[in-house]
């Protein structure tokens, strides 16, 4: 977003200086900088593959793919979040503007191609914006045991009712929407900060998983459920309840798909494209760090997991935990079926407690603030191409950010969580995971006929995907196979239930709508605008320089 | 039948489009890409609200070995006679003077003053003079250039734009274009960099008062100021301290209004229907006072991408839309 970045000396812009660290010799003039820089990007990539994924992802894999060992998928969903983040890296250097997919695909492939992107985005997001509230009763609950606190068990117990979740929601927004009024520096540094406070709370509990044994953890599972036996009865419970144990190749490829979703928020930096400096380096530079850190950390997670738990175990409590609530219940107790409790159990000391209860708080608040980024960049993006109303991009005198664009995201927000805790008509949006996939593929598609499709902006820009092969662009090749890699995932989505959530005629047609609502968008907007004789298609039309 | 059919003029019937783009500060790309608005958007006016001019010169020393090195991105750079031609185009692009000297060259240009604001001016006006030249040769007969200058721009370059064949610099002049009345100011309020056409406020409300107080009826009127209007939105950049370091407070750099409170009250007393602007790269948008829209496309001349404004106005020189356009 070009109108938050600030105007200042360029280097070597001050009167009678030369910087000698830039080369140029240079007059009285004004300058400026984009106001992003690596830090800042670096957290929007890294919390958006929060350490709360090793909580939440796994525990959710492992019940939706009866039979997977996450070992290989997370090695392959590496190189495909690899190969989708080099594309974005040059996507972003030859467009450094925010919108992301939304205007990579409208410069390169068509308008309504972009608009139909971003409408998937929103619906994306607006759903992941209000997941927050269903882990704060865990953080509370684990405070109350390490402190021996009834308030706090109790309130967790609260917490865990719909209006309690309702509040937890709608404080979370609240506290979400203020952070968005400042400046993407300011939420740089809040996401950044998250992302250390719920990486401590991961590695101590990767840590844990480490120093202690199988044995060590049998035990002090039978030891808190209260019955010697307590872990074989769960293993036990789950065979009867029909859950199925070891692995099978049909699910370790099927699990792929959702394995993936572990890194793409690496990519997420793009959204605030037009505010990175030196984008193309920067983004490319953030993401590759993020990846790196992030398929450490869940690597080892799993691995240590496994090694400590037990694989049955762990695809035991997730299935039962899943088909038969009750029956878990009885034979888990109060321990629920998250990783992070796993490692609660066996965790000596209350300060260890407490840092895994809190990094994940801090990693839940750190991933809602950059999907609130994303929607509010990306919906200030649309307005600017006019696709949405103008006073949606006005940027406020006094906070100096877009206000319209975060109240609506917002509105949306508070929308999407009461829905969600009072009603069951948002599960209509749970095939929207096919459209994200195909998002991707599309970026991969963009990427690939980028230099043919816009060769003069593809010149001007810097390669950031390696030279060329035998005349053919290095992007061409990154971007087809990040097309084949993420079509393949979505036909995956498309087959598997566990991925699309099953069909129905309602999500089927809300799938429609969402997939035709940005291209309705585009047209209505068209048709507004020439009503005056002026064409929409304008804003984007390639001005040929020759 | 025919009674359910409205015999109507659309609103568009007869309608102009002008394309304003600004800022575009020695981009050949940039100003290659405006010239090409004109059939592009089919639009019959092309302004160039200013900034004109490049900032800054690329040395590039001839090495032993026959390369030539020079700085980018504050890395060394080195490149073989076979690409000099394509690197000084990227470089031109990006709105940066290349010039092939020597290391002794550098070094005077690094301090003699005198000798280096000769360089700029020279190259800044072939610069300009092959523009005009370009102008002339691409643009067809039906369509208007006007350029005028910014603050970052040399006195030296006015001359230039008047004596061009296909392009007018109206420059604190009123003129007429088509039903509506175009005019156009450069100069700015005072910024911290001392640039070249720079009035303390009240100089610049006399500036305007002279070109506007004799117009009967503003109702047609476009104003091309350069400089947004105050605490517009258009205007919203750093604070900057006397070491042209941003200013930070409680974390963040504090930003402000940096428009001309005389635009502003030009824009309140005149009520033109348009006002153009650009000069804060980094606040486009639009902004409405009573009946103006005030437009600044703003700039990323660097990347090669001309932003611009596409302005719609009726037959009867009224506006009607405007749409902000990437190019």
């Amino acid at each position: 977003m070009e109108n938050v970045a600030t105007p200042k000396p360029a280097a070597g812009a001050i009167p009678g200086c030369d910087n000698a660290d830039s080369g140029l010799l240079v007059r009285k003039s004004s300058g400026l900088v984009r106001e992003m820089g690596l830090r800042q990007a670096l957290a929007v990539n890294i919390a958006g593959v929060n350490p709360t994924g090793i909580g939440f992802f796994f525990f959710v894999i492992l019940q939706g793919f009866p039979g997977t060992d996450l070992t290989l998928p997370i090695v392959i969903a590496l190189v495909g979040a690899l190969v989708l983040s080099a594309v974005y890296s040059q996507l972003i250097a030859v467009m450094p503007r925010s919108g992301a997919d939304s205007v990579y695909a409208s410069r390169t492939i068509h308008p309504a191609v972009g608009a139909t992107v971003w409408a998937t985005v929103i619906s994306f997001g607006v759903n992941s914006a209000v997941f927050g509230q269903q882990y704060f009763p865990f953080v509370f609950q684990t405070l109350g045991e390490v402190f021996h606190s009834h308030s706090l068990t109790t309130f967790a117990t609260t917490l865990s009712g719909k209006t309690g979740a309702l509040i937890v929601g709608l404080a979370v927004l609240l506290v979400i929407g203020a952070l968005m009024t400042r400046n993407v520096g300011t939420i740089g540094r809040f996401i950044f900060w998250s992302f250390i406070v719920a990486t401590l709370g991961a590695l101590i509990l990767i840590v844990e998983f480490l120093l202690h044994g199988h044995g060590a953890f049998v035990h002090a599972f039978n030891h808190t459920v209260g019955a010697p036996t307590a872990y074989t009865q769960l293993v036990t419970a789950a065979h009867h309840a029909g859950v199925r144990t070891g692995v099978s190749s049909s699910a370790v490829w099927s699990s792929l798909a959702l394995t993936s979703v572990l890194f793409v928020g690496a990519t997420w930096a793009n959204f605030s494209g037009g505010e990175l400096r030196r984008p193309g380096r920067n983004y490319r530079i953030s993401t590759f760090a993020g990846l790196a850190v992030m398929f450490v950390l869940f690597f080892l997670s799993w691995v240590t997991v496994e090694h400590m738990v037990g694989l049955s175990f762990l695809q035991s409590s997730a299935g039962l935990s899943a088909v038969n609530p009750a029956a878990y219940a009885k034979a888990a107790g109060s321990v629920t079926a998250y990783l992070p409790s796993y490692g609660l159990l066996v965790a000596g000391d209350p300060v260890s407690k407490i840092l895994i209860a809190v990094g994940y708080a801090a990693g839940i608040l750190g991933l809602e603030a950059v999907f609130a980024l994303i929607l509010s960049r990306l919906l200030f993006a649309l307005s600017f191409d006019r696709l949405l109303p103008t006073k949606v991009a006005d940027v406020d005198r006094r906070f100096h950010a877009p206000l319209w664009a975060i109240a609506i995201t917002m509105i949306l927000g508070t929308a999407a969580h009461v829905l969600t805790i009072e009603t069951t008509i948002l599960s209509v949006f749970r095939n929207a995971v096919l459209i994200t996939f195909a998002t991707f593929t599309i970026a991969g598609l963009t990427a690939a006929i980028l230099p043919y499709r816009r060769r003069d902006l593809y010149q001007l820009a810097p390669r950031m995907t390696g030279p060329d092969v035998f005349g053919l662009p290095m992007v061409t090749i990154v971007g087809s196979l990040t097309a084949l890699y993420w079509g393949f995932l979505t036909y995956l989505a498309a087959v598997k239930t566990q991925v699309n959530g099953g069909y129905s005629t309602a999500s089927v047609i809300s799938l429609i709508v969402m997939a035709l609502s940005g291209a309705a968008c585009y047209l209505v907007s068209r048709w507004w605008l020439r009503r005056t004789g002026l064409d929409l298609h304008l804003a984007m039309q390639e001005l040929p320089p020759e | 039948m025919a009674l359910f059919r409205r015999a109507h003029t659309p609103r568009n019937a007869g309608a102009v489009r002008w394309f304003f783009a600004t800022d575009v500060h020695g981009s050949e790309r940039c100003f290659r890409k405006f010239l090409a608005a004109g059939r592009t958007y089919q639009a019959s006016t092309l302004i160039l609200g200013g900034d004109v001019a490049g900032k800054a010169i690329v040395p590039l020393t001839r090495q032993d070995d026959g390369r030539y090195l020079f700085r980018r991105h504050g890395r060394d750079e080195f490149v073989t006679a076979t690409h000099l031609d394509a690197t000084l185009e990227q470089l031109k692009d990006s709105g940066l003077y290349p010039v092939i000297m020597s290391g002794d060259e550098v070094a005077r240009l690094g301090s003699d003053h005198t000798y280096r604001t000769r360089l700029f001016e020279r190259l800044i006006t072939e610069q300009v003079e092959n523009w005009c030249g370009l102008a002339a040769t691409r643009l067809e007969d039906n369509i208007r250039c006007i350029i005028t200058p910014g603050n970052d721009d040399l006195w030296c370059l006015d001359e230039v734009l008047r004596k061009a064949e296909r392009v007018e610099c109206p420059e604190r002049e009123c003129i007429s274009v088509g039903r509506l009345v175009l005019a156009s100011l450069g100069n700015a309020n005072r910024t911290p960099w001392d640039t070249e056409r720079e009035f303390d406020e009240e100089e610049l409300e006399a500036q305007i008062d002279q070109m506007l107080a004799h117009l009967d009826n503003t109702a047609r009127l476009v104003v091309n100021f350069h400089v947004p209007p105050y605490a517009s939105g258009l205007d919203t950049a750093a604070a900057i301290d006397d070491q042209f370091n941003v200013v930070i407070k409680n974390g963040r750099p504090v930003e402000s209004p940096v428009g001309s409170t005389a635009v502003r009250a030009a824009i309140a007393r005149y009520r033109p229907v348009v006002g153009l602007h650009g000069h804060i790269h980094e606040a486009p948008g639009v902004w409405k006072n009573g009946r103006t829209v005030c437009l600044n496309p703003g700039s990323d001349y660097a990347s090669g991408v001309l932003k611009g404004a596409l302005v719609q106005f009726d037959a009867d020189g009224r506006y009607l839309s405007h749409l902000l356009t990437t190019g």
